[in-house]
């Protein structure tokens, strides 16, 4: 079985510690994320023609405490850019720090999630403003960790990113 | 009017013959032909030099050192450049080789720090420096050897090798029977704990930590280029696990580089590490547990035993003797004297000829294992009866006097009620008081009394009131006292005295109302 590491990175409070949780049932205790500014929890995801094993870093979101550890970036093989519907902010900070990430990783695959888009009523970010993204060839996916929408589905498609960006390298 | 040199003012009037040998050509051969020619043969000598500069090079350097002088500042200046630029590459070639370099250097160390080590210690003097003395010199090693022999006790648990980049586990060992954490989350929460120790302090990536205790378990991490080792330490660890850890990575490098730098993922093709991880699985016993001196145990135990034997037969013997003496003295047996040595006791006995002999006596106690023997004196039995003393007459008078006393202070004289009148039939008694008390007279010279006095006590019944009771009490005693006078008793020998009713009698009325006498006397 091939191993991968993932990150998640975004801004505070946009659910990237329930996602993992929604998908992932053991981990190690949140205390750790406090402490290092990073949770780690492993999960296998089986594809169509082989399976994944997903060691997954949940970073601790940057705010006006903490800045974005890139170290804990290194070596990752894909990552998850998530941000909150509700709150615009997380938009613009979301492309901010993945500007940061490209600098430390070269190109690996990543995927936009717009999460809690259970909370239909106060979303504050429309499709429209996402598409610069989507025209970027940014693969973008809408979640929510409450009811559990597109969460399996997500770390699936990242999975087959993953593949094919190994196969593609190796040609 | 500027003037031409001299050179050229000859040129231009006279052609001289290499000019015309110029001419002729470049008219047959091109205007280009010089620079052709000039290229021709620098190519030449470049090949020239490119065979000989082997040999040339050799050849210089056997004779002198000119060559060495001059091509080492180029040489210095090479590698300079070299290593600002690629600096990984540096240490990553020579990794594998510095390690056992290092290796020597620390182990001539530490056998300083060990000899320092002897120095301080043999300046202890408990009874367990002692003791590690003498087994350190039994085992032939240094006492401070032994010391850190008998101190370090440990057990490697677990090895881990994990990928330095994406912090996955490449692989890992165990031993059996130990409750572990998910050795994957353990690799990766290792690197992130390892980033943020080189984040926090601003050092390089590739510094490590090289250890992190948490209660019994140290966890010893040692870190190549690309991989690194982490082993979970139960105890305390010697140098000999870092020492082995270090081997262990430097092998890994050697051997799979090309995996390493190059791995996506896929442990499977690291499998073959696998046994020399297990040769990390280091550990020592305590040394304790082993050295178990069952010889001076066994030696106590047996002290013990002995000891618990000797008291219990030494208890025994004297419980016999002890029986033996009792039983013959019960019989009326004198002891004369008793010796005893071990379990052997000898006697010398006294008795009658009418009593039952020792022996007999002996037979009927329970003496196995204690020897007695004695040695039995026999008085004869005497068939006439021993005489008894006749008492002597003063014995006599004298057991005559107190039997009259007793018998006076035993009369009872009884009275009428709420009078002073004897009842009629204790006339009798008063006669005889009267005749006893006079005969006492007689009695006390002879018994040696040299002074006695008579006391007549009056009583009444608990009718009537105090006084009158009092009154009537000394009136019943008036009428004895009378009696013994007008019947010779001496006055002066008699003293009166009316005590009332007596609170709370238990006897009947009948026996209250009383008068009786005490004799008081000298001998
Ligand atoms: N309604 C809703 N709330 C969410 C969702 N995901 C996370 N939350 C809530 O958002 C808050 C922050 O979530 P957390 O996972 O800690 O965010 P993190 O800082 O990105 O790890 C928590 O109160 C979550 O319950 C979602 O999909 N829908
Ligand atoms: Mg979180």
């Amino acid at each position: 079985m091939i191993s991968k590491k993932i990150c998640l990175i975004g801004s505070f409070a946009v659910g990237k510690t329930s996602l993992v949780r929604r998908f992932v049932t053991d981990g190690f205790d949140e205390k750790y994320q406090t402490t290092i500014g990073v949770k780690i929890d492993k999960k296998e995801v089986a594809l169509a023609d082989q399976t994944l094993q997903f060691v997954i870093w949940d970073l601790e979101g940057p705010d006006e405490f903490a800045e974005l550890r890139t170290t804990y970036l290194r070596g990752a093989s894909g990552y998850f850019l998530v941000i909150d519907a509700t709150r615009p902010k997380t938009l613009e900070i979301a492309l901010s720090l993945n500007q940061k990430v490209r600098e430390t990783l070269n190109s690996v695959p990543f995927l936009l999630l717009i999460n809690k888009t259970d909370l239909e009523a106060e979303r504050r970010i429309s499709r429209e403003e996402l598409q610069p993204c989507i025209e970027a060839g940014w693969s973008v996916m809408e979640t929510s960790a409450k009811t559990g929408r597109n969460v399996e589905h997500a770390f699936e498609v990242l999975a087959q990113m993953l593949v094919d960006h190994a196969e593609a390298r190796s040609l | 009017m500027p003037v031409a040199p001299v050179s050229q003012i000859k040129a231009s009037v006279k052609v001289e013959p290499e000019e015309q040998v110029e001419r002729l050509r470049t008219l047959l051969l091109g205007p280009e032909a010089d620079q052709v020619i000039q290229r021709l043969v620098e190519k030449d000598q470049t090949t020239l030099v490119t065979e000989v500069i082997s040999e040339a090079l050799e050849q210089r350097a056997s004779k002198d050192d000119s060559l060495a002088q001059s091509l080492s500042s180029v040489v210095d200046a090479a590698i300079d450049t070299s290593i600002k630029e690629h600096p990984d590459r540096i240490t990553n070639v020579i990794f594998p080789v510095m390690g056992p370099a290092i290796r020597k250097a620390v182990a001539a160390a530490l056998q300083d720090m060990v000899q320092n080590l002897n120095q301080v210690l043999s300046e202890g003097l408990s009874f367990r420096s002692w003791r590690w003395r003498f087994q350190a010199w039994r085992a032939g090693k240094s006492y401070a050897e032994y010391v850190l022999i008998k101190s370090l006790q440990y057990r490697v648990e677990q090895v881990l090798l994990i990928h330095r980049e994406t912090g996955l586990l490449l692989q890992d060992v165990c031993v059996p029977q130990i409750a572990r954490e998910d050795p994957e989350l353990v690799s990766a929460m290792l690197t992130a704990i390892n980033d943020f120790a080189c984040d926090a302090f601003h050092k390089d990536q590739q510094q490590c930590i090289d250890h992190i205790r948490f209660g019994e378990y140290t966890l010893i991490i040692v870190a190549g280029p690309f991989a690194m080792l982490a082993g979970a330490v139960r105890g305390t660890p010697a140098a000999e696990v870092t020492t082995k850890l270090s081997e262990i990575i430097e092998k890994i490098h050697l051997d799979h580089a090309s995996l390493l730098v190059g791995f996506d993922g896929d442990k499977t093709q690291l499998e073959p590490v696998q046994g020399l991880l297990k040769t990390g699985l280091l550990q020592k016993e305590a040394q304790r547990g082993r050295s178990v001196p069952w010889l001076a145990y066994g030696f106590i135990a047996l002290a013990v035993v002995g000891m618990g034997l000797w008291i219990t037969r030494t208890y025994q013997v004297y419980d016999q003797q002890r029986q033996v003496m009792q039983a013959l003295e019960q019989q009326g047996m004198v002891i004369l004297d008793q010796k005893r040595v071990g379990r052997s006791l000898q006697l010398v006995t006294l008795r009658s000829e009418a009593d039952p002999s020792p022996q007999a006596i002996l037979g009927q106690l329970d003496l196995t294992g204690f020897q007695v023997r004695v040695e039995d004196r026999v008085i004869p039995v005497v068939e006439k009866p021993i005489p008894v003393a006749e008492p002597s007459p003063r014995q006599q008078a004298i057991a005559q006097w107190q039997q009259t006393v007793a018998e006076l202070q035993g009369m009872r004289l009884h009275f009428q009620s709420a009078s002073s009148k004897l009842v009629a039939e204790d006339s009798a008694v008063l006669a005889s008081m009267v005749v006893k008390a006079n005969s006492l007279a007689d009695l006390a010279e002879p018994a040696g009394v040299t002074d006695y006095q008579l006391i007549l006590t009056g009583f009444a019944d608990g009718t009537g009131n105090e006084a009158t009771n009092r009154q009537l009490s000394r009136e019943r005693a008036q009428v004895v006292f009378e009696q013994l006078q007008a019947n010779g008793v001496v006055a002066e020998k008699v003293l009166l005295w009316g005590l009332g009713a007596l609170p709370a009698s238990e006897l009947d009325g009948d026996e209250q109302r009383i008068v009786s006498m005490q004799v008081l006397y000298d001998q």
